[in-house]
Protein backbone atom coordinates (compact mmCIF):
# COMPACT_ATOMS: atom_id res chain seq x y z
CA UNK A 1 0.00 0.00 0.00
CA UNK A 2 1.42 3.33 -1.03
CA UNK A 3 -0.25 6.52 0.13
CA UNK A 4 -0.51 9.51 -2.20
CA UNK A 5 2.06 11.53 -0.26
CA UNK A 6 3.69 14.13 -2.49
CA UNK A 7 7.39 14.39 -1.86
CA UNK A 8 9.09 17.77 -2.04
CA UNK A 9 12.74 18.20 -1.27
CA UNK A 10 13.61 20.57 1.53
CA UNK A 11 16.72 21.83 3.26
CA UNK A 12 16.17 20.73 6.79
CA UNK A 13 14.80 17.35 7.75
CA UNK A 14 12.28 18.31 10.40
CA UNK A 15 10.78 21.42 8.81
CA UNK A 16 10.55 19.46 5.57
CA UNK A 17 8.69 16.61 7.24
CA UNK A 18 6.38 19.02 9.07
CA UNK A 19 5.47 20.97 5.97
CA UNK A 20 5.10 17.77 3.94
CA UNK A 21 2.73 16.14 6.44
CA UNK A 22 0.63 19.32 6.74
CA UNK A 23 0.44 19.80 2.98
CA UNK A 24 -0.73 16.22 2.63
CA UNK A 25 -3.72 17.22 4.78
CA UNK A 26 -4.42 20.36 2.76
CA UNK A 27 -2.81 23.07 4.89
CA UNK A 28 -0.37 24.89 2.64
CA UNK A 29 2.58 25.59 4.92
CA UNK A 30 5.94 26.13 3.25
CA UNK A 31 9.20 24.94 4.75
CA UNK A 32 10.31 28.40 5.97
CA UNK A 33 6.88 28.92 7.53
CA UNK A 34 7.20 25.66 9.48
CA UNK A 35 10.65 26.81 10.57
CA UNK A 36 9.31 30.09 11.92
CA UNK A 37 6.07 28.93 13.51
CA UNK A 38 7.84 25.96 15.07
CA UNK A 39 10.63 28.23 16.40
CA UNK A 40 13.31 26.13 14.72
CA UNK A 41 16.12 28.69 14.96
CA UNK A 42 18.45 28.01 17.82
CA UNK A 43 22.04 27.99 18.90
CA UNK A 44 23.78 26.03 21.57
CA UNK A 45 27.41 25.34 22.25
CA UNK A 46 28.15 22.45 24.57
CA UNK A 47 31.91 22.15 25.08
CA UNK A 48 31.55 19.27 27.55
CA UNK A 49 29.73 16.95 25.11
CA UNK A 50 32.21 15.72 22.55
CA UNK A 51 31.33 13.86 19.40
CA UNK A 52 34.47 12.33 17.89
CA UNK A 53 36.49 14.72 20.07
CA UNK A 54 34.92 17.90 18.70
CA UNK A 55 32.72 20.02 21.01
CA UNK A 56 29.04 19.88 20.17
CA UNK A 57 27.54 22.89 18.40
CA UNK A 58 23.88 22.62 17.55
CA UNK A 59 21.77 24.98 15.48
CA UNK A 60 18.53 23.10 15.96
CA UNK A 61 16.06 22.46 18.74
CA UNK A 62 15.23 19.07 20.22
CA UNK A 63 13.79 16.50 17.77
CA UNK A 64 10.03 16.72 17.00
CA UNK A 65 9.84 20.06 18.82
CA UNK A 66 9.32 21.94 15.55
CA UNK A 67 6.59 19.50 14.53
CA UNK A 68 4.83 19.76 17.90
CA UNK A 69 4.96 23.55 18.12
CA UNK A 70 3.93 24.16 14.50
CA UNK A 71 0.92 21.86 14.67
CA UNK A 72 -0.10 23.13 18.10
CA UNK A 73 -0.06 26.74 16.93
CA UNK A 74 -2.02 25.92 13.79
CA UNK A 75 -4.65 24.01 15.76
CA UNK A 76 -3.83 20.67 14.19
CA UNK A 77 -4.43 17.50 16.14
CA UNK A 78 -1.41 15.20 16.02
CA UNK A 79 -0.10 12.11 17.70
CA UNK A 80 3.49 11.60 18.77
CA UNK A 81 4.16 8.03 19.82
CA UNK A 82 7.41 7.43 21.59
CA UNK A 83 7.00 4.74 24.19
CA UNK A 84 7.16 1.34 22.59
CA UNK A 85 7.40 -1.79 24.66
CA UNK A 86 9.43 -3.55 22.02
CA UNK A 87 10.77 -3.02 18.55
CA UNK A 88 8.24 -5.21 16.76
CA UNK A 89 5.45 -3.19 18.37
CA UNK A 90 6.91 -0.02 16.85
CA UNK A 91 7.06 -1.55 13.38
CA UNK A 92 3.52 -2.96 13.73
CA UNK A 93 2.06 0.42 14.58
CA UNK A 94 3.90 1.94 11.61
CA UNK A 95 2.48 -0.78 9.35
CA UNK A 96 -1.01 -0.12 10.70
CA UNK A 97 -0.63 3.57 9.93
CA UNK A 98 0.44 2.93 6.36
CA UNK A 99 -2.43 0.49 5.89
CA UNK A 100 -4.79 3.27 6.96
CA UNK A 101 -3.16 5.61 4.46
CA UNK A 102 -1.44 7.89 6.95
CA UNK A 103 2.09 8.98 5.98
CA UNK A 104 4.12 8.88 9.17
CA UNK A 105 7.20 10.77 10.29
CA UNK A 106 9.91 8.79 12.03
CA UNK A 107 12.95 9.90 13.98
CA UNK A 108 15.93 7.86 12.80
CA UNK A 109 19.67 7.56 13.26
CA UNK A 110 22.02 8.23 10.36
CA UNK A 111 24.68 5.59 10.96
CA UNK A 112 22.91 2.65 9.34
CA UNK A 113 20.82 4.66 6.87
CA UNK A 114 21.89 2.78 3.76
CA UNK A 115 21.07 5.33 1.08
CA UNK A 116 23.21 8.12 2.57
CA UNK A 117 26.71 8.51 1.14
CA UNK A 118 29.51 7.14 3.36
CA UNK A 119 30.71 10.46 4.84
CA UNK A 120 27.25 11.03 6.29
CA UNK A 121 27.26 7.75 8.25
CA UNK A 122 27.75 9.47 11.57
CA UNK A 123 26.19 8.60 14.90
CA UNK A 124 23.61 11.35 14.64
CA UNK A 125 20.15 10.41 15.84
CA UNK A 126 18.10 13.54 15.16
CA UNK A 127 17.23 12.82 11.56
CA UNK A 128 13.60 12.70 10.40
CA UNK A 129 12.02 10.93 7.44
CA UNK A 130 8.49 10.27 6.23
CA UNK A 131 7.50 6.65 5.63
CA UNK A 132 4.64 6.73 3.15
CA UNK A 133 4.30 3.26 1.72
CA UNK A 134 5.06 -0.42 1.98
CA UNK A 135 5.30 -2.77 -0.96
CA UNK A 136 6.66 -6.32 -1.02
CA UNK A 137 8.28 -5.86 2.37
CA UNK A 138 10.12 -2.72 1.26
CA UNK A 139 9.31 0.63 2.82
CA UNK A 140 9.03 3.74 0.70
CA UNK A 141 10.75 6.60 2.45
CA UNK A 142 10.54 10.29 1.56
CA UNK A 143 13.96 11.55 2.54
CA UNK A 144 13.38 15.29 3.03
CA UNK A 145 16.77 16.47 1.86
CA UNK A 146 16.91 14.32 -1.30
CA UNK A 147 15.14 14.93 -4.56
CA UNK A 148 14.00 11.34 -5.05
CA UNK A 149 12.22 9.05 -2.65
CA UNK A 150 14.16 6.09 -1.34
CA UNK A 151 13.41 2.52 -0.32
CA UNK A 152 14.46 0.69 2.83
CA UNK A 153 14.08 -2.94 3.86
CA UNK A 154 12.27 -3.94 7.05
CA UNK A 155 15.51 -4.75 8.88
CA UNK A 156 17.19 -1.51 7.86
CA UNK A 157 14.26 0.62 8.94
CA UNK A 158 14.01 -1.21 12.26
CA UNK A 159 17.68 -0.67 12.81
CA UNK A 160 17.66 3.08 12.15
CA UNK A 161 14.52 3.61 14.20
CA UNK A 162 16.21 1.98 17.16
CA UNK A 163 19.65 3.43 16.52
CA UNK A 164 21.88 3.61 19.56
CA UNK A 165 24.13 6.34 20.86
CA UNK A 166 23.48 9.79 22.24
CA UNK A 167 19.79 10.87 22.22
CA UNK A 168 18.34 7.57 21.00
CA UNK A 169 15.19 7.85 18.85
CA UNK A 170 13.65 4.71 20.45
CA UNK A 171 11.21 4.27 17.58
CA UNK A 172 9.58 7.68 17.92
CA UNK A 173 6.94 8.31 15.25
CA UNK A 174 4.40 11.05 14.64
CA UNK A 175 1.54 11.85 12.31
CA UNK A 176 -1.32 14.28 11.74
CA UNK A 177 -4.72 13.09 12.92
CA UNK A 178 -7.13 15.87 12.00
CA UNK A 179 -6.84 19.48 10.86
CA UNK A 180 -8.81 22.71 11.12
CA UNK A 181 -8.76 24.68 7.87
CA UNK A 182 -7.87 28.37 7.73
CA UNK A 183 -5.88 28.73 10.95
CA UNK A 184 -5.08 32.14 12.48
CA UNK A 185 -1.72 32.78 10.84
CA UNK A 186 -0.90 36.03 12.62
CA UNK A 187 -1.28 34.49 16.04
CA UNK A 188 0.77 31.44 15.04
CA UNK A 189 3.59 33.51 13.51
CA UNK A 190 3.84 35.83 16.50
CA UNK A 191 3.84 32.90 18.92
CA UNK A 192 6.65 31.33 16.89
CA UNK A 193 8.73 34.50 16.90
CA UNK A 194 8.18 34.96 20.63
CA UNK A 195 9.63 31.56 21.46
CA UNK A 196 12.57 32.14 19.12
CA UNK A 197 13.33 35.48 20.81
CA UNK A 198 13.22 33.75 24.16
CA UNK A 199 15.62 31.05 22.95
CA UNK A 200 18.07 33.38 21.27
CA UNK A 201 18.38 36.40 23.57
CA UNK A 202 16.54 35.75 26.81
CA UNK A 203 17.71 32.32 27.90
CA UNK A 204 19.41 32.39 31.30
CA UNK A 205 21.88 29.64 30.37
CA UNK A 206 25.01 31.30 28.93
CA UNK A 207 25.57 28.48 26.42
CA UNK A 208 22.30 29.05 24.56
CA UNK A 209 21.49 31.74 22.01
CA UNK A 210 23.71 34.74 21.29
CA UNK A 211 25.55 34.29 24.57
CA UNK A 212 26.48 30.80 23.44
CA UNK A 213 27.95 32.29 20.25
CA UNK A 214 30.08 34.62 22.33
CA UNK A 215 31.26 31.71 24.43
CA UNK A 216 32.15 29.80 21.28
CA UNK A 217 34.04 32.79 19.89
CA UNK A 218 35.96 33.13 23.16
CA UNK A 219 36.86 29.45 23.22
CA UNK A 220 37.81 29.49 19.53
CA UNK A 221 40.61 31.96 20.18
CA UNK A 222 42.10 29.47 22.62
CA UNK A 223 41.95 26.41 20.38
CA UNK A 224 45.42 26.83 18.83
CA UNK A 225 47.01 27.37 22.27
CA UNK A 226 45.22 24.64 24.15
CA UNK A 227 44.93 21.87 21.59
CA UNK A 228 47.28 20.13 19.16
CA UNK A 229 47.05 21.65 15.67
CA UNK A 230 45.19 18.66 14.26
CA UNK A 231 42.48 18.73 16.93
CA UNK A 232 41.97 22.48 16.58
CA UNK A 233 41.57 22.09 12.82
CA UNK A 234 39.13 19.22 13.35
CA UNK A 235 37.02 21.34 15.71
CA UNK A 236 36.85 24.07 13.08
CA UNK A 237 36.03 21.61 10.30
CA UNK A 238 33.19 20.10 12.29
CA UNK A 239 31.84 23.58 13.13
CA UNK A 240 31.81 24.57 9.47
CA UNK A 241 30.25 21.28 8.41
CA UNK A 242 27.53 21.80 10.99
CA UNK A 243 26.91 25.28 9.63
CA UNK A 244 26.72 24.29 5.97
CA UNK A 245 26.57 20.59 5.24
CA UNK A 246 24.41 18.79 7.77
CA UNK A 247 21.06 19.81 6.31
CA UNK A 248 20.74 23.39 7.49
CA UNK A 249 19.79 24.89 4.15
CA UNK A 250 23.01 26.87 4.22
CA UNK A 251 24.41 29.34 6.73
CA UNK A 252 23.08 27.60 9.83
CA UNK A 253 19.32 28.10 9.12
CA UNK A 254 19.76 31.88 8.86
CA UNK A 255 18.64 31.93 5.22
CA UNK A 256 15.73 29.68 6.08
CA UNK A 257 14.68 31.96 8.91
CA UNK A 258 15.14 35.02 6.73
CA UNK A 259 12.86 33.43 4.16
CA UNK A 260 10.29 32.92 6.92
CA UNK A 261 10.48 36.57 8.00
CA UNK A 262 10.01 37.65 4.40
CA UNK A 263 7.03 35.36 3.87
CA UNK A 264 5.50 36.47 7.17
CA UNK A 265 6.08 40.13 6.32
CA UNK A 266 4.34 39.75 2.97
CA UNK A 267 1.46 37.81 4.49
CA UNK A 268 0.86 40.25 7.35
CA UNK A 269 1.87 43.34 5.30
CA UNK A 270 4.45 44.26 7.93
CA UNK A 271 7.36 46.33 6.59
CA UNK A 272 9.45 45.90 9.70
CA UNK A 273 9.48 42.12 9.27
CA UNK A 274 10.57 42.58 5.65
CA UNK A 275 13.43 44.82 6.76
CA UNK A 276 14.48 42.31 9.40
CA UNK A 277 14.39 39.50 6.83
CA UNK A 278 17.03 41.42 4.89
CA UNK A 279 19.13 41.80 8.04
CA UNK A 280 18.77 38.08 8.70
CA UNK A 281 20.00 37.37 5.18
CA UNK A 282 23.04 39.52 5.86
CA UNK A 283 23.68 37.62 9.08
CA UNK A 284 23.46 34.45 6.99
CA UNK A 285 26.03 35.87 4.61
CA UNK A 286 28.31 36.40 7.58
CA UNK A 287 27.99 32.76 8.62
CA UNK A 288 28.71 31.76 5.05
CA UNK A 289 31.77 34.00 5.16
CA UNK A 290 32.91 32.03 8.17
CA UNK A 291 32.57 28.74 6.29
CA UNK A 292 34.36 29.96 3.17
CA UNK A 293 37.21 31.73 4.97
CA UNK A 294 37.48 28.97 7.56
CA UNK A 295 37.58 26.36 4.81
CA UNK A 296 40.41 28.21 3.07
CA UNK A 297 42.25 28.52 6.36
CA UNK A 298 42.03 24.75 6.95
CA UNK A 299 43.47 24.22 3.48
CA UNK A 300 46.33 26.62 4.26
CA UNK A 301 45.13 29.32 1.90
CA UNK A 302 44.15 32.89 2.68
CA UNK A 303 45.46 34.97 5.58
CA UNK A 304 42.97 34.12 8.31
CA UNK A 305 43.60 32.69 11.73
CA UNK A 306 41.48 31.54 14.65
CA UNK A 307 41.26 35.10 15.96
CA UNK A 308 39.76 36.58 12.79
CA UNK A 309 37.37 33.64 12.49
CA UNK A 310 36.30 34.12 16.12
CA UNK A 311 35.67 37.79 15.28
CA UNK A 312 33.16 36.71 12.63
CA UNK A 313 31.26 34.58 15.17
CA UNK A 314 31.25 37.53 17.57
CA UNK A 315 29.95 39.84 14.85
CA UNK A 316 27.20 37.30 14.09
CA UNK A 317 26.13 37.32 17.73
CA UNK A 318 25.98 41.13 17.79
CA UNK A 319 23.88 41.33 14.62
CA UNK A 320 21.54 38.56 15.65
CA UNK A 321 21.01 40.10 19.04
CA UNK A 322 19.91 43.32 17.29
CA UNK A 323 17.53 41.40 15.03
CA UNK A 324 15.91 39.44 17.83
CA UNK A 325 15.58 42.50 20.09
CA UNK A 326 13.79 44.24 17.22
CA UNK A 327 11.56 41.20 16.72
CA UNK A 328 10.79 41.25 20.42
CA UNK A 329 9.38 44.77 20.06
CA UNK A 330 7.23 43.78 17.07
CA UNK A 331 5.55 40.80 18.72
CA UNK A 332 4.98 42.48 22.08
CA UNK B 1 8.29 0.20 -9.27
CA UNK B 2 11.43 -1.73 -10.10
CA UNK B 3 12.81 -3.83 -7.31
CA UNK B 4 16.28 -2.82 -6.30
CA UNK B 5 17.96 -3.47 -3.03
CA UNK B 6 18.61 -0.18 -1.22
CA UNK B 7 22.32 -0.95 -1.05
CA UNK B 8 22.57 -0.91 -4.85
CA UNK B 9 20.90 2.43 -5.42
CA UNK B 10 22.08 4.55 -8.29
CA UNK B 11 24.95 6.90 -7.49
CA UNK B 12 24.25 10.47 -6.47
CA UNK B 13 24.67 13.30 -8.91
CA UNK B 14 27.13 15.21 -6.77
CA UNK B 15 30.24 13.79 -5.27
CA UNK B 16 28.91 13.50 -1.74
CA UNK B 17 25.29 14.45 -1.55
CA UNK B 18 22.71 16.58 -3.16
CA UNK B 19 20.57 18.55 -0.75
CA UNK B 20 18.25 21.54 -0.75
CA UNK B 21 20.05 24.83 -0.25
CA UNK B 22 18.76 28.35 0.24
CA UNK B 23 20.50 31.39 -1.21
CA UNK B 24 20.15 35.02 -0.33
CA UNK B 25 20.01 37.13 -3.47
CA UNK B 26 21.25 40.70 -3.53
CA UNK B 27 17.73 42.12 -3.92
CA UNK B 28 16.59 40.49 -0.68
CA UNK B 29 14.90 37.40 -2.12
CA UNK B 30 15.53 33.92 -0.76
CA UNK B 31 15.59 31.17 -3.33
CA UNK B 32 15.66 27.44 -2.83
CA UNK B 33 17.39 25.02 -5.14
CA UNK B 34 18.90 21.59 -4.98
CA UNK B 35 22.65 21.32 -5.03
CA UNK B 36 25.68 21.77 -2.91
CA UNK B 37 27.40 24.85 -4.15
CA UNK B 38 28.15 27.26 -1.35
CA UNK B 39 31.74 26.46 -2.09
CA UNK B 40 33.48 24.84 -5.09
CA UNK B 41 33.41 21.07 -4.73
CA UNK B 42 37.16 20.69 -4.35
CA UNK B 43 37.11 23.16 -1.47
CA UNK B 44 34.48 21.31 0.58
CA UNK B 45 35.71 20.05 3.91
CA UNK B 46 34.28 16.54 3.80
CA UNK B 47 37.57 15.12 2.55
CA UNK B 48 39.61 16.94 5.19
CA UNK B 49 37.44 15.60 7.98
CA UNK B 50 37.73 12.12 6.52
CA UNK B 51 41.50 12.47 6.31
CA UNK B 52 41.87 13.55 9.93
CA UNK B 53 39.61 10.73 11.10
CA UNK B 54 41.59 8.21 9.02
CA UNK B 55 44.84 9.45 10.53
CA UNK B 56 43.34 9.14 13.95
CA UNK B 57 42.26 5.56 13.26
CA UNK B 58 45.77 4.69 12.08
CA UNK B 59 47.23 6.30 15.21
CA UNK B 60 44.87 4.25 17.37
CA UNK B 61 45.90 1.08 15.53
CA UNK B 62 49.56 1.78 16.20
CA UNK B 63 48.81 2.37 19.88
CA UNK B 64 47.05 -0.98 20.09
CA UNK B 65 49.84 -2.84 18.27
CA UNK B 66 52.45 -1.36 20.61
CA UNK B 67 50.35 -2.32 23.63
CA UNK B 68 49.52 1.18 24.86
CA UNK B 69 45.78 0.88 24.34
CA UNK B 70 43.29 -1.95 24.19
CA UNK B 71 41.51 -2.98 20.94
CA UNK B 72 38.30 -1.38 22.24
CA UNK B 73 39.88 2.01 21.66
CA UNK B 74 40.87 1.15 18.08
CA UNK B 75 37.46 -0.22 17.15
CA UNK B 76 35.78 2.78 18.75
CA UNK B 77 37.72 5.13 16.47
CA UNK B 78 37.17 2.86 13.49
CA UNK B 79 33.38 2.90 13.84
CA UNK B 80 33.35 6.71 14.32
CA UNK B 81 32.17 6.48 17.90
CA UNK B 82 33.19 8.30 21.04
CA UNK B 83 33.14 7.05 24.65
CA UNK B 84 29.58 8.32 25.28
CA UNK B 85 28.15 6.69 22.15
CA UNK B 86 30.01 3.45 22.81
CA UNK B 87 28.78 3.36 26.40
CA UNK B 88 25.19 3.53 25.09
CA UNK B 89 25.89 0.73 22.60
CA UNK B 90 27.25 -1.68 25.22
CA UNK B 91 25.06 -0.52 28.10
CA UNK B 92 27.90 0.31 30.47
CA UNK B 93 28.84 3.65 31.99
CA UNK B 94 31.23 5.94 30.14
CA UNK B 95 33.84 5.61 32.86
CA UNK B 96 33.77 1.82 32.68
CA UNK B 97 34.22 2.00 28.94
CA UNK B 98 37.16 4.37 29.33
CA UNK B 99 38.70 1.99 31.86
CA UNK B 100 38.54 -0.78 29.28
CA UNK B 101 40.88 1.24 27.03
CA UNK B 102 43.70 0.00 29.29
CA UNK B 103 45.13 -3.30 27.97
CA UNK B 104 45.51 -4.78 31.46
CA UNK B 105 41.83 -4.18 32.29
CA UNK B 106 40.75 -5.40 28.87
CA UNK B 107 42.54 -8.73 29.28
CA UNK B 108 40.60 -9.51 32.46
CA UNK B 109 37.11 -8.87 31.07
CA UNK B 110 34.32 -11.45 31.34
CA UNK B 111 33.22 -13.29 28.16
CA UNK B 112 29.79 -11.60 28.16
CA UNK B 113 31.39 -8.15 28.15
CA UNK B 114 33.55 -9.23 25.21
CA UNK B 115 30.38 -10.31 23.46
CA UNK B 116 28.76 -6.92 24.14
CA UNK B 117 31.68 -5.08 22.57
CA UNK B 118 31.76 -7.47 19.63
CA UNK B 119 28.05 -6.84 19.02
CA UNK B 120 28.52 -3.10 19.20
CA UNK B 121 31.32 -3.15 16.62
CA UNK B 122 29.61 -5.86 14.54
CA UNK B 123 32.61 -8.18 14.61
CA UNK B 124 33.38 -11.55 16.18
CA UNK B 125 35.00 -11.89 19.59
CA UNK B 126 38.09 -13.34 17.89
CA UNK B 127 38.48 -10.21 15.80
CA UNK B 128 37.93 -8.02 18.83
CA UNK B 129 40.76 -9.71 20.70
CA UNK B 130 43.19 -9.74 17.77
CA UNK B 131 42.85 -6.59 15.66
CA UNK B 132 44.87 -6.45 12.49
Amino acid sequence: MITDYKHNYSSHCETGVTSGLLRHKGIDISEPMAMGIGSGIFFTYLPFIKAQDAPMVSFRTAPTRVFKLTTQRLGVKTAVLKKFENQLDAMDSLDRNIKNGIPTGCQVGCYHLTYLPPPMHVHYNFHNVVVFGKEDGLYHVAEPVFEETQILSYEDLLRVRFAKGMFEPKGKMYFVESVTQNPDMKKAIFAGIKTSVKNMVKDPVPLIGVRGMRKLSKHMRNWPNKLPAKNAAFNLIQLIRTVEEFGTGGAAFRYLYGAFLKEAGELLKNDELLKLSFDMGEAGNLWRDLSIRGGRFVKNRGDDNYNTLADIVLECSVREEKIFRALDKIVK
Amino acid sequence: MEETHPKEMKPLKFKWFNVGQYTFEKDGRFTNHIGFDYIPEEEALTDDAQKIIDERIEEARQKVLTGKMSPVYYYMEKTWMDPITLSKFVGLSMFTVKRHFKPAKFAKLKPEIFQKYANAFEISVEELKNPK
